[in-house]
């Protein structure tokens, strides 16, 4: 494509670059080489990348383009750049976990997920910075430097697939993939003004990733508009044997029927989760009744619902969470405490005064909360709830990266396993980003995105990108 | 010869099976606890509820044995 200044290539939607190079009018090899530019230029003040790797980039995108000039198109990835958070297997690559840890874990195979981004024909730009673990917070005491919001370089960017949500607004990727167990896919896309999906849980495969707390854990794409994340996940989903959580579905197309709209769509506000059972910030708790308005005015049919109090599922995750991680890492807290940064250390020593009788009693209490949420869609089609409570804080303040790191409603989805997305909702006066959550009942993926698609379309926010200059 | 009492923090590492921390784990283990309780502490009075629900630990459906 003759004539593309780099700033459209960055923030060139994967749904507008894929018919172009399918038609041959983009050059995969121009594209991924005008991200390099990019990121060549910028990255060393927001460290999205903990490993960039360029080499493999060009690599695969001269791959991409022999084969579409011979007529072997593989699909929308195809000639598309990628990044994955680093505890995602790339084989030949270390998967470091951004923790010293792993620092010489080299993987030998590909995640699945990477294996189908591979076979999709997608451009490899590199390993994405994470929190330690995806547990710890932004620290500085690792090998590596936390990943900045593109929005200020002074303020945290969420994670913990903080390179990932990074990485995509400040246009050095299209998409990325990240993990969340307790919101880390969902925290960063709302801190970067991005779009990110925790799926039911099994519909995508997490062999291959590094485990947090395997009941709880989910792999989710973040891209700058809603289309791009269900095409995304398109290529993702899917029935793996060899993840024990997996499940058997059929494909759905998480793109058909996204334009058609949402009038009649029965929406459910779930308000006291941000205004009673944790009180958010003015700025946020108005951009999402600014969004609820727009849904209303697009033909939704919207009540105010009720579960229970957002803290009953937020200590249910937090028990489950913190154990089983602590299964994952009681051997290397045991031999090698002093090789974990500060804050991932505290975090998962916590797990280890959880009792067998606290992780079965909250696995009870985890049944009962998804049971009851779940029934909530006998009246509702989709559910519309916050994301973070406080808008991003400065990443050197640790007493405030402390305070909001709780100050969430994204893990009662962990818990109860059904589809939640993240979606921009405008700025602060600040000027940094804000966001809600669309939630569904399990295997509603479409819905969602059908719902957030009517509401990107009414009203652009994801027209906005941080000035990194 | 008299026993030296054990400080909270060594205390909390017997408790965890932990022989030999590091000054570093032994200075957190404290606020590591107080989360703990923090956490089940939210969930306390829920678990009541449950009293007379069947545990579902072990799925028999979803391990074959029906």
């Amino acid at each position: 494509m003759k004539g593309c200044e780099m700033k459209d290539l960055a923030y060139l939607s994967i749904a507008d670059a894929a018919p172009l190079l399918r038609d041959k009018k983009l050059s995969p090899v121009e594209y991924t080489n005008a991200l390099i530019s990019r990121i060549e230029k910028h990255d060393q003040s927001f460290n999205a990348f903990l490993r960039f790797t360029p080499e493999i980039a060009v690599k695969d995108a001269q791959r991409a383009e022999k084969e579409i000039m011979r007529g072997d198109w593989r699909g929308p990835f195809h000639g598309v750049p990628y990044g994955l958070k680093d505890i995602v297997d790339y084989a030949d690559l270390p998967t470091t976990a951004h923790s010293r840890v792993l620092i010489d874990n080299v993987a030998k195979t590909d995640a699945f997920v990477t294996q189908r981004l591979r076979d999709g024909g997608a451009v490899f730009m590199g390993k994405l910075s994470t929190y330690e673990f995806a547990l710890g917070g932004p620290c500085f005491d690792l090998p590596w430097p936390p990943a900045r919001n593109p929005w200020n370089r002074d303020y945290f960017c969420g994670g913990s697939s903080s390179g990932s949500g990074a990485a995509t607004a400040a246009g050095f990727l299209p998409a990325a993939i990240g993990t969340d167990t307790g919101g880390s896919v969902r925290n960063p896309a709302t801190m970067c003004g991005v779009v990110g999906m925790k799926p039911t849980y099994g519909l995508v495969s997490r062999r291959g990733v590094v485990p947090l707390a395997f009941s709880l854990d989910h792999v989710g794409p973040l891209t700058r508009g809603v289309k791009d994340n269900a095409m995304m996940l398109d290529l993702i989903a899917g029935h793996d044997s060899r993840d024990p959580g997996s499940v058997k579905t059929e494909p759905v197309g998480f793109t058909t029927g996204i334009d058609a709209g949402i009038k009649g769509m029965r929406i459910g506000v779930l308000r006291h989760f941000y205004n009673r059972d944790m009180v958010a910030d003015p700025e946020v708790a108005a951009g999402i009744e600014s969004a609820v308005k727009v849904l209303e005015d697009l033909g939704a049919v919207v009540r105010e619902i009720s579960t229970y109090p957002l803290t009953e599922y937020l200590g249910c995750n937090r028990i489950i969470l913190t154990s089983e991680a602590y299964a994952v890492h009681e051997a290397w807290i045991r031999d090698k405490p002093q090789d974990y940064g500060q804050r991932t250390r505290q975090r998962l020593l916590t797990g280890a005064f959880m009792k067998a009788a606290d992780y079965i009693n909250a696995n009870r209490v985890r049944r009962k909360l998804s049971q009851s949420f779940n029934a909530l869609f006998a009246d509702v089609d989709v559910i519309v709830t916050s994301s973070a409570m406080d808008l991003p804080c400065r990443i050197d303040d640790d007493e405030q990266v402390e305070y909001t790191y709780g100050r969430q409603s994204r893990a009662p989805f962990n818990v109860t396993g059904g589809p939640a997305l993240a979606v921009p909702v405008g700025y602060s006066k600040s000027g940094l980003p804000l966001g809600m959550q669309l939630v569904g009942k399990p295997f509603t993926e479409a819905l969602l995105y059908r719902a957030a698609y009517a509401y990107e379309r009414a009203t652009d926010w994801g027209s906005t990108h941080p000035a990194l200059d | 010869m008299t026993n030296k009492p054990a400080s909270e923090s060594h205390r909390l590492a017997a408790e965890i099976g932990l022989e030999q921390p590091t000054p570093a784990v032994l200075e957190q283990l404290p606020l590591a606890a107080a989360t703990a309780r923090k956490h089940k502490s939210a969930l306390k009075a829920f678990a009541l509820v449950l009293a007379d629900e069947p545990a579902v630990i072990f799925s028999a459906e979803e391990n074959g044995v029906k």
